[in-house]
Order: C-alpha cells, then structure tokens, then sequence
C-alpha cells in the first residue's frame, strides 16, 4: 500500500474517532493507545469497531482487534482487509 | 517491556496468567486492570485459590490465558452482532448446543474463562459479593443450585456450613464434571450432605423440595424461560427463598433469552408465581441504569424471591 493509501485511511480513521469520542480537536496518531484517550473502554471500542467497519466497508474479527496495540497496528489492519 | 498488572505480589498465578492475557490482548488491559484494581485481597485470594486448582487440573498458564481471551473474543464478537442487529445471535438451544455444549473441548475452555470472569470482572464480583451477602438470610435445611457450571457458587455455599443438605444438578457433563472436581478437591466430602447430579432441571422429581434454591445465570441460556421458573416453583418448599442471576441486553456466545428490559423480567417473574424480595442491577461500568436501558446496555440482574 502507497503512503498517500495509507495516510488517507489514518485520515478516515481519525475522522470516526473524533465522531465515536465527540471530540474535534482529537489527534490521533499510530502510537496512540487505548491508555492516551480517557473514555476508550471496552464499550466504547465495540462502538468504535462497529464505525469503523461501516466507513470501511469491511469486518473485523474480535481476535484481530484485540491483538492490536495502538491506532497504527488499527490502520494497517484496515489496510490488510481493504486489500482483500 | 511488562504491562504493569492490577494483582497482589501473593498472587503470582494470577499475574503471571494476566501477564499472559494483556500481552496477547492489549486491547483488553484497560479494562482487566480497572475491574482487578476494584476487587479486594481476599476476592485476589480466592481468585488464586481457583487458579491453583486449575493447575493442579493439569492446565498451564498459557492455556488458561487462551480459555480466558476465548470468552473475551467470543463476547465481543457477539457484542458486535448485537450492536448492529439489536438481537441476540443465537435464538434457540440447538444453536447454542451446536456451537458450545455438544463440544467437550470447546466446553471446557468456556467453562475455565466463565470461572475467571467470576472472579475478575467487576459486575461478576459484585454479582457475587451480593450472592455471599444474601446467603446467610437464605439459611435453610436443603440447598439446590441449578446450573452450578464452573461450580464456584456451589462450593461457596457448601462451605457456608448453612445447610444440610447442598444439591446442584447440570445438563452439561464437562460443568457437572468440573463441579465435582472443584467440591471434592476444595471439601473434605462428609458422605450424603453434597449430592451433584447430571441431568435435566425440569425432569426433577418434585419431591424432596428444597428451601433454598439457586439459579444463577441460567434463563439467558435457555429457549423457555417460564418453564424453569415454574419448575423452581414446583421443587421448592413453600416458604422456600430463591436467588436468581441473570442478564439484560447482554450477549454471549451461547445466550438466547433476552428480557430486553427490567420491567419484562419482573413481569416473568411474577407470572411464575414469585414475589421480588431484594434486587441488585449492576448497570455498564460507566453507565447509568436508566443509560443503559436508553442505549441498550448491559445489565447483570440478581433478585431474591419468595413464593406469592
């Protein structure tokens, strides 16, 4: 995937997390964890999963949300299934 | 570098198995370690007490970590269903079978990760210290639990030493073998005082009636719900008290009856013939009662019932 693919996804990306946490001035970068953002519980990240895959068009499995660390791993996760 | 856990020093099977989970899962470690962070020393202690037992079943902790993530990937998964669909996955006993009960390995791992929320997630525990809270007013001659899956509820009551007789019967041959295990490893028996039966709730004879009887986390699990509140009607003495444990808006691999609100579950209840005594709702961590009634949330529901 091209930087400038990838980029747009990140951008996508921080577009739903700025929707799901309500927040404008959220930054979100590929180190950004659950333990950088205060409300990114377990509830909330079922609602973030299922934003994500409705932008994306795509599904995620439980075990390969889970595995992830931080946004970036989120993104190139998403870039993996975009693929196909 | 270690993910710092919420545990005791004096619980090293415990670290070492959350270790093992927030490494596999980081996803999950905000939410394991606020739920550990609540739970006392000795809610730590009987957790370990259970993770020792689970070694000395032949488990090491890298299979207990994966019995435990097989709960959490398993519900989240269905939590994404429910989310989208608004309904349970499963709708009827043969679904559930299929995918969980008629599966003995798959059976067991559920069972051991079942046992550990019991002891590690917060609205478990609180679902648990209201049981423990509640036993002493249920004191009676005979005990009957129905469902004693992982067995810990079980356990507990036979070593309240508040009843003479403690029976509990499972439709599942991995939960009635695991709860057997757990009673004979964790109690010295004492011959007729704990009888553990395989079989089928609502095939009970109705003789024998019980004082107390305990149906925790059962009715989710099952197609019928009326049916085994008139069962518990049937085999209880009249002036018999009953806990009953079980869920709202709450979906699980193998969960099929949802009341979807509290007033349709005290409507069923008292439909079978039972008066609610005292009630815990633990709502969302997070959430209010009324929140999670608006948005759909989580539940876990336990009441104390008598007779009407």
């Amino acid at each position: 995937m091209t930087d400038n693919a990838r980029e747009t996804i990140m951008r996508r990306t921080a577009r739903v997390f700025r929707d799901i946490f309500d927040d404008d001035e959220l930054e979100i970068g590929n180190a950004t964890s659950a333990a950088d953002i205060d409300d990114w519980d377990s509830l909330m990240h079922v609602t973030l999963v299922v934003a994500l895959e409705k932008e994306f068009g795509i599904r995620l499995k439980a075990s390969e949300i889970g595995a992830l660390d931080n946004v970036g791993a989120m993104v190139d996760l998403i870039s993996s299934k975009l693929k196909g | 570098m270690m993910a710092k856990v919420q545990m005791p020093e004096s619980c090293p099977i415990g670290r070492s198995v959350v270790q093992l989970i927030v490494t596999r899962r980081p996803m999950h470690r905000k939410f394991l370690n606020a739920s550990l962070a609540e739970m006392s020393e000795e809610e730590h202690r009987d957790a370990e007490r259970y993770l020792r037992f689970l070694r000395e079943d032949g488990l090491d902790d890298s299979r207990i970590a994966d019995a435990y993530l097989t709960i959490v990937d398993d519900t989240f998964q269905e939590e994404l269903y429910f989310r989208e669909t608004g309904r349970y996955r499963c709708s009827s006993y043969a679904e559930a079978a299929k995918q969980v009960y008629d599966n003995p390995e798959y059976m067991t791992c559920y069972m051991i990760g079942l046992g550990l929320t019991s002891f590690w997630w917060i609205n478990h525990v609180r679902m648990k210290r209201f049981f423990f809270e509640t036993l002493p007013s249920l004191a009676g001659d005979s005990y009957l639990e129905v469902g004693p899956g992982h067995g810990i509820y079980f356990l507990a009551a036979i070593e309240s030493g508040l009843f003479r007789i403690c029976r509990a019967i499972d439709i599942s041959r991995t939960s009635f073998d695991m709860t057997k295990r757990i009673v004979s490893r964790e109690h010295p028996q004492k011959g007729a005082e704990v009888e553990i039966l395989h079989g089928d709730f609502l095939a009970m004879p109705e003789d024998n009636l019980a004082a107390v009887l305990v149906m925790g986390e059962v009715l989710e699990h099952v197609e019928e719900p009326m049916q085994f509140l008139r069962k518990a009607f049937a085999v209880t003495t009249p002036e018999a008290k009953v806990f009953l444990a079980t869920c709202i808006n709450s979906p699980a691999i193998d969960h099929i009856y949802n009341p979807e609100t509290f007033s349709a579950l005290r409507a069923l209840v008292e439909e079978a013939r039972f008066k609610i005594g005292s009630v815990l709702q633990i709502p969302r961590a997070g959430k209010s009662l009324a929140e999670c009634e608006q948005e759909r949330l989580a539940v876990n529901v336990a009441m104390i019932l008598e007779k009407q």
